[in-house]
């Protein structure tokens, strides 16, 4: 049994509000973990690119903080002291909006919001509660789903380039950037920081090409409250991240903190505001430098090639919704081609290598976040457990096929018998010919 | 020859804010009375909106009523002894808002939070206008004239025969089951929160003896289930007395509201009634349990809610078999620079006339119960 219960004043409200709103930017979903001493909201976009995460204090931010969980076996919630699940950020941006001005005689005074999960019920719902003024009490019951929630993890110790500034400012820098502007690209030089936004996407389609507009902004150095970066290494992020990030720490009013080591390697930015504690991680591109031999850049290891994957590569490639993002293997390579002469285990284990690539998003051009790791650029996989069979069908294609073909080959037949034509029931491979079964006095 | 009706009104906004509550479907049956025109709007026999433009908002209303001529006898068996015909309302709101209301009123009616706020913010430049309606004899166009600085507009609107079945959604007024009459704000707030969830049944829950008293919750929606409820606010009855906040301002004016009958309204506060009542009755027959529930179609529901943000109050009632009435009382600015907000209306005296937005709504049926009911009507 899990129970959450909280509850925020009306200032807290207008926050969650705006932290929500971020946070649409990135996913549709929001990963909610509780932990006893601070609420986390995260999202990590589809590309898994930009991960976005906002830590509650359990004494300043909320009026009244409760958390219990006790390990009950119940996979997703076990183990730790934790509790996750995620939401359609929609929904509950759809409680939470237009909270800010009504300053009527039924404005909301509290807002409680509670979570009680037991292995035995079935219902996953999110209680929110608005205690309005003259006795007006509006509740909601949301859906929730549990899920595996994944963390960037960003070795601050590690990073080598480092600028702050005030919000207001970097905004007045990239209000110049046009709208269509996709990346953003920051170097300094000598006494300045550049800005330059440009694009690099085709448009889909279309098969026209963007106008390769390259917009600059210098700024001063001495402009930002902090500002310690390598000469001339360009860094490039997605500029719609970025500025869904520096339009929330505006209304945070506080200062940005930007944090990175070399391109192609995360950047992190992080503010710190009444018990809100934010962080995005997002990944960078550039010209990775050549001379690392650290660095997996584009150019030296071809994306095609699955990368080393460390041995709990299984975990760490569940996605965060596993459903739409990993189909079972053996089910679609079945039903996409017939089985040619090849052994099934072995059609299996390539058709799983060939797929790794859609399962990387559609900008496979950017590194993503999940690209084999060296030292600061590791997920934290948070959801340790017994690795299930289903997980070992994870998109280890760097594996031999035996780490995994016995559990393929144990899953199969369930799904066949599902899903399969009747022909496949004679149980005989489709590969055996003919003229092999002749003696057998079926077709005599 | 005499027309049949006619009626000057010094000011199109009255009849435009009225009428525009019940504009959600294309045609009205407009009804003549001696005492005012009754306008019905009803969608498929399960909503129906009624608006009645009382002879006092016209400064001037001559109705003929018709002799017992060949006009009388091709009437419908119904009603005989009035005329009436079918208008596209839709039109008809369009020609009363041809100076230019739509800009004042037209924004608020999309955003269903801020709807309160301006909707009778009629500046005086409405005032020096006069508009004329006119309807010769059965079978003519509805003339609307609406003169302004010199300029004369008329506009005239083709009149349909009305349906010959067309009656009003019957409420057992000797029925009555549940009365609660409230500030038609707090109503329309709890309607915009629930939509926010997009449901498709609106679920009503009353009680006199225990709690949740009053209570509105949509279900249906794709992501949540939300609940509007109305419950005692104990806290605020206690701080009423001190402080200064805004809520302390509002709560004297509630006072004043409840003037026609404020004993009566403490007595239903000592039975336990929510705080943002005025008038709170709940006497379900006994074979219905302590606890009325009834549900209704949200989307029908929402049609009112433009009435529930232009009027002042609202009386809730619903009678034995189910069907919801929403009487909306509307208090017209008299125009005299009234820019109070209607959410604040409560402070200031009914300055202009009083009018009456009726909504009435059938019932869905519980399907157990149709099926009980079904039953029992095979044997």
């Amino acid at each position: 049994m899990t129970s959450l219960s909280l509850s925020l004043g009306p200032a807290a409200l207008i926050q969650l509000h705006d932290v929500l709103i971020c946070l649409a930017k990135f996913s549709e979903t929001v990963a909610i973990e509780a932990e006893p001493d601070v609420l986390r909201l995260s999202a990590l976009n589809s590309t898994k690119t930009g991960f976005a995460s906002f830590a509650f204090e359990k004494e300043v931010f909320f009026e009244k903080y409760a958390f219990s969980a006790r390990g009950d076996g119940r996979s997703g919630s076990s183990l730790l002291d934790r509790f996750f699940c995620q939401i359609y950020i929609k929904a509950l941006l759809s409680i939470f909006r237009g909270r800010i001005d009504r300053n009527k005689d039924t404005a909301v005074e509290r807002c409680d919001m509670e979570i009680h999960e037991d292995s035995q019920q079935t219902e996953c719902r999110l209680t929110v509660k608005m205690i309005c003024g003259l006795g007006v009490i509006k509740s909601y019951k949301l859906t929730y789903e549990p899920a595996a929630i994944q963390h960037a993890v960003f070795d601050k110790s590690k990073a080598t380039s480092m600028w702050a500034a005030d919000p207001k400012f970097i905004k007045q820098l990239i209000d110049h950037f046009s709208l269509s502007a996709e990346q953003l690209d920051m170097y300094s030089d000598s006494s300045r920081a550049v800005f330059t936004s440009f694009t690099t996407k085709i448009m889909e389609g279309k098969e026209v090409l963007k106008h390769p507009v390259h917009t600059s902004v210098a700024a001063d150095k001495r402009d930002f409250q902090d500002y310690i970066v390598e000469e001339n290494m360009h860094v490039a992020i997605n500029l719609k991240d970025f500025k869904a990030i520096i339009a929330h720490a505006e209304t945070a009013n506080v200062t940005v903190t930007a944090r990175y080591t070399r391109p192609c390697k995360p950047l992190q930015l992080e503010y710190k505001f009444e018990g809100v504690n934010a962080e995005f991680t997002i990944m960078t591109r550039g010209q990775a430098d050549i001379d690392d031999t650290l660095t997996s850049s584009r150019a030296t290891i071809p994306r095609q090639t699955p990368a080393p994957i460390p041995v709990s590569s299984h975990a760490r490639t569940r996605p965060s919704a596993p459903s739409t993002q990993m189909p079972p293997p053996p089910r679609r390579s079945r039903s996409i081609r017939p089985l040619n002469g090849s052994s099934t285990q072995e059609n299996l284990s390539q058709r799983a290598g060939s797929e790794r690539l859609p399962a990387s998003g559609p900008s496979m051009e950017f590194d993503s976040l999940f690209v084999p790791a060296d030292d600061d650029r590791q997920w934290d996989e948070m959801n340790e457990q017994e690795a299930e069979p289903q997980d070992i069908l994870g998109w280890d294609a760097s594996g031999t096929q035996d780490a995994f073909g016995t559990s393929l080959h144990d899953t199969e037949p369930a799904f066949s018998r599902q899903d399969e034509e009747p022909e496949d029931e004679t149980g005989l491979p489709p590969t055996q010919r003919l003229s092999q079964i002749r003696h057998l006095g079926l077709f005599d | 020859m005499e027309p049949l009706f006619s009626g000057i009104s010094n000011n199109a906004h009255h009849l435009y804010s009225l009428l525009s509550c019940i504009g959600f479907a294309p045609k009205a049956t407009v009804q003549i009375t001696p005492d005012g025109l009754r306008f019905s709007v009803e969608e498929g026999r399960v909503i129906q909106g009624l608006a009645f433009l009382d002879k006092s908002l016209f400064t001037s209303y001559t109705f003929n009523a018709p002799s017992d001529t060949e006009a009388d006898t091709n009437e419908s068996s119904q009603n005989v002894t009035y005329p009436h015909f079918a208008v596209s309302i839709a039109a008809l709101l369009e020609t009363l808002k041809i100076f230019g209301i739509n800009e004042i009123t037209e924004p608020n009616r999309e955003k269903s939070i801020t709807q309160f706020s301006g909707a009778f913010n009629a500046p005086a430049l409405l005032m020096d206008r006069s508009c004329t309606l006119q309807y010769a004899q059965h079978g003519s166009p509805l003339s609307i004239t609406i003169t302004e600085a010199g300029v004369k507009t008329t506009c005239e609107l083709v009149t349909y025969e009305p349906e010959e079945d067309e009656s009003d959604i019957p409420l057992q007024r000797e029925a009555i089951i549940m009365k609660i009459i409230m500030r038609s704000a707090w109503l329309h707030n709890a309607i915009a929160e629930l939509d926010s969830s997009s449901p498709t049944i609106l679920k009503i829950s009353a009680c006199a003896k225990s709690e949740p008293y009053f209570a509105l919750s949509g279900a249906g929606g794709p992501f949540s289930e939300s609940t509007v409820e109305f419950s005692v606010d104990t806290q605020n009855e206690i701080t009423n007395g001190g402080g200064g906040t805004t809520q302390n301002t509002t709560a004297p004016s509630q006072k004043i509201l409840t003037d026609d009958g404020s004993s009566r309204a403490r007595a239903t506060r000592a039975k336990l009634a929510p705080t943002v009542t005025e008038t709170f009755l709940v006497s379900p027959p006994s074979s219905m349990g302590e606890r009325i529930r009834q549900n209704y179609r949200f989307a029908l529901v929402r049609k009112a809610a433009r009435a529930m943000s232009v009027a002042n109050k609202v009386s809730i009632r619903g009678d034995r078999q189910g069907v919801l009435s929403l009487q909306f009382m509307v208090e017209l600015e008299d125009g005299n620079g009234g820019v109070g907000r209607p959410v604040g209306a409560g402070v200031r005296g009914p300055s202009g006339p009083v009018c009456f937005v009726d909504f009435r709504f059938v019932p869905l049926l519980d399907e157990e119960e149709v099926e009980m009911s079904l039953d029992a009507a095979v044997e």
